[in-house]
């Protein structure tokens, strides 16, 4: 055994402070020696001393507190230099114990700490620990090492199984015995040898796993890999990074006709059930066709809401996606010709590729036209419709009598200029009413149908037969 | 007298075009709205009227708040709760579900009057000042006149009842049943629907599950389509 004491004991003036170990429980007052106790080789162990002022007096202490002695360090000072202690507070600090395995000489090892006030009085303690034989871990990828004994998974994906292979040996010149193996954080220990086992010095060691299936949601996860010997315990710190997985791909479906002025629906599934639930977002889009006057249509959207876009959501082991609550999402394909898409954001994806619906240009599309004689001198008609090509303005009339005889020639008329400065003011999309009025003289009774032809673009449409009325 | 037409593109008189305007709806949050565009594709104006119980439009509206009848935005005190319209020209007759009231809208004016028919008044329709009513007594429902006189029966009918100019809308399972006067039917899936009412001519709102659904219902050409809630 070696130790080394150094008599600090001189005859200085009494010190104001007195050293505590820092939040013990029960308090630990330190005297004039103090034992960490049994450290294995490669583990580092530290303690916390608070250097307490139980004076009227603020002390002051111009250096860092000096540990001397191999093995021992100063590992932090909670303040910088000159440290003032105030009366009723203290001076934190630490000091770490750590002897490489490859050079461990087991054993007592033993230290100075000196903390002096500027007074010329000082603390003097001596620090004593024993070095003990203990394990030499190496984890295998992809799991790492890292300083201060921990054992680094990486980023892991939430919601799955991950383990850490780790080989133990004993490097040191004693044998040791290893009763107890535990995991602490989340981790677990899995393929563990039968205990309690003896390491023999240079022998092959043992293998076993580390496991962890990190929750989903799960951020920085942390936790101990414990080693429980005969009178000494040998931890490493275990450490990863959680985060959620992708989505599988995700593809976006769609129900309907792919025409103006009708109600569709899109719908979303998953390749594969989801680890985790998730949460993000549908959006639609609109482009108008090439030479369309309008750069949108906002009678195109989900009904709910009246939104372009609407959340969705998955829940962990299902691979159903609703939108907004529901298995499918209804939305109006509004009266310009263009293109719809549907894409998806707010969470990762593995892909999620676009789903364009072309919406092609068609003639007009007649919701009611009606015939009026209901005002003396004049024939009105009226037309409700779309023009999703925003190209409306030829039409003709054709009137006829109660027999079915054509009256008159076919009258044509150009209202492209009057449908232009209609759409020139919509944001909603080409529904129009369009009222057009006739003058007559007689009996315009006589007049007893009209049929009316509307042409644009893609075509023309008829009303069929009116009858006025 | 020989008709004189002068047809020709010179001649006509005039022409204008305008966004149409389908009538207006009642949202989820209780407000009026003007819904404009054609079936299937419709956009919402905002909030005409608040606090909205019952609505009915044809080229005007009429609508019941907590405790009033409202028209054109001057509100005229009314029994408390929802109402059942029918809308004849310029006059509006009108039932009060709560207490069984019977009222006439004419000149801006409410006249309250008996409800002439036993049993719970589902429906009604009133043309040229005749008024009918949907009648169910004991899970049947019948359509009787002002007098009394069984005018109709409509099986298997339950919920809500609008008695339309050219046929009888009801509630059969999940379905909503159009029935013209031939007898002739045309059913459109709308589970759980639980109130009618006229959104403008031709168009019909009907609330089910959380949902607002378009009926146009001029014949020949019925169609249902989901009307749009406004952002929240």
């Amino acid at each position: 055994m070696r130790i080394a004491i150094l008599l600090a004991f001189s005859l200085a003036a009494r010190a104001q402070l007195s050293l505590t170990v820092c939040q013990a429980n029960p308090p630990v007052t330190v005297g004039s020696t103090y034992n960490l106790g049994n450290v294995a080789a490669g583990t580092m162990q530290n303690v916390s001393f608070c250097a307490e002022n139980a004076g009227n007096t603020a002390v002051t202490i111009s250096l860092p507190p000096a540990v001397s002695g191999a093995g021992f360090s100063l590992v932090s000072v909670n303040g910088g230099t000159p440290y003032i202690v105030a009366p009723s507070n203290f001076l934190e600090f630490t000091v770490g114990f750590y002897v490489p395995p490859a050079s461990a000489a087991l054993g007592t090892y033993s230290a100075s700490l000196v903390i002096t006030e500027q007074t010329g009085a000082s603390i003097s303690v001596v620090l004593l620990a024993t070095l003990v034989a203990g394990p030499t871990l190496t984890p295998l990828s992809p799991c790492t090492l890292g300083a201060n004994n921990s054992i680094g998974f990486g980023t892991l994906q939430n919601g799955s199984l991950h383990l850490c292979n780790v080989l133990v040996a004993n490097q040191s010149t004693q044998a040791l015995t290893i009763s107890n193996i535990s995991a602490s954080g989340g981790f677990e220990t899995a393929s563990l040898p039968a205990l309690p086992l003896t390491l023999s010095p240079g022998g092959p060691g043992i293998s076993f796993a580390v496991e962890i299936t990190p929750a989903c949601g799960t951020g920085a996860v942390s936790g101990t890999l414990t080693f429980a010997g005969a009178g000494v315990s040998f931890s490493y710190t275990l450490g990863a990074q959680g985060a959620d997985p992708p989505l599988p791909a995700a593809t976006l479906s769609f129900s309907g006709s792919a025409a103006s002025g009708e109600q569709d629906s899109v719908s979303m599934s998953l390749a594969s059930a989801a680890v985790c639930a998730a949460k993000g977002n549908v959006n639609l889009a609109f482009t108008p066709a090439h030479g369309i006057p309008v750069s949108d249509d906002a009678s195109i959207a989900f009904l709910a809401g009246s939104l372009r876009t609407l959340p969705f959501s998955v829940t962990a082991g299902s691979s159903t996606v609703l939108i907004n609550g529901q298995t499918s999402a209804m939305f109006q394909t509004g009266t310009t010709a263009g293109t719809i898409t549907f894409s998806v954001n707010g969470t990762p994806l593995e892909s999620s590729p676009p789903l364009a619906i072309p919406i092609p240009p068609a003639p007009i599309s007649i919701e009611t036209a009606t015939a009026s004689n209901q005002i003396t001198g004049q024939l009105d008609v009226e037309v409700i419709g779309f023009d999703n090509t925003y190209s409306a303005g030829p039409m003709s009339f054709t009137f006829a009598d109660s027999n079915g005889n054509q009256i008159g020639s076919v009258i044509s008329a150009d209202f492209t200029s009057t449908f232009g400065s209609y759409f020139s003011t919509q944001t909603a999309g080409s529904a129009f009413l369009i009222r057009i009025s006739f003058p007559v003289t007689g009996n315009q009774t006589d007049v007893a149908t009209v049929a009316v032809t509307l042409s644009n673009s893609a075509g023309p449409a008829q009303t069929g037969t009116l009858t006025f009325q | 007298m020989k008709t004189i037409f002068l047809l020709t593109s010179g001649w006509i008189w005039g022409q204008s075009v305008n966004q149409p305007q389908m009538g207006v709806m009642v949202d989820s949050g209780a407000n009026a709205r003007a819904v404009f565009g054609v079936s299937a594709s419709v956009t919402l104006g905002d909030p005409i009227l608040g606090g909205v119980i019952s609505s009915a439009c044809s080229d005007w509206c009429i609508y019941k708040t907590a405790s009033a009848v409202v028209v054109a935005g001057q509100p005229v005190a009314a029994p408390a709760g929802a109402a059942i319209f029918a809308i004849d020209g310029s006059t509006a007759a009108m039932y009060f579900i709560a207490v069984k009231q019977l009222a006439l809208w004419q000149n801006g004016q409410l006249t309250l009057a008996d409800v002439p028919v036993d049993g719970d008044v589902v429906g009604l329709r009133s043309s040229a000042g005749m008024i009918e009513f949907a009648i169910r007594r004991r899970e049947s429902t019948w359509v009787v006149n002002a007098q009394g006189a069984i005018v109709d029966f409509i099986p298997g009918a339950s919920g809500p009842v609008m008695l339309l100019a050219n046929g009888i809308l009801y509630v059969d399972g999940d379905d909503v049943v159009l029935r013209r006067p031939d007898a002739t039917e045309v059913r459109f899936a709308a589970p759980g629907a639980q109130w009618f009412s006229a959104l403008g001519a031709n168009y019909v709102q009907i609330r089910a599950n959380g949902f607002s659904y378009g009926l146009r219902v001029d014949a020949g050409h019925e169609r249902i389509f989901e009307l749009p809630e406004p952002a929240p």
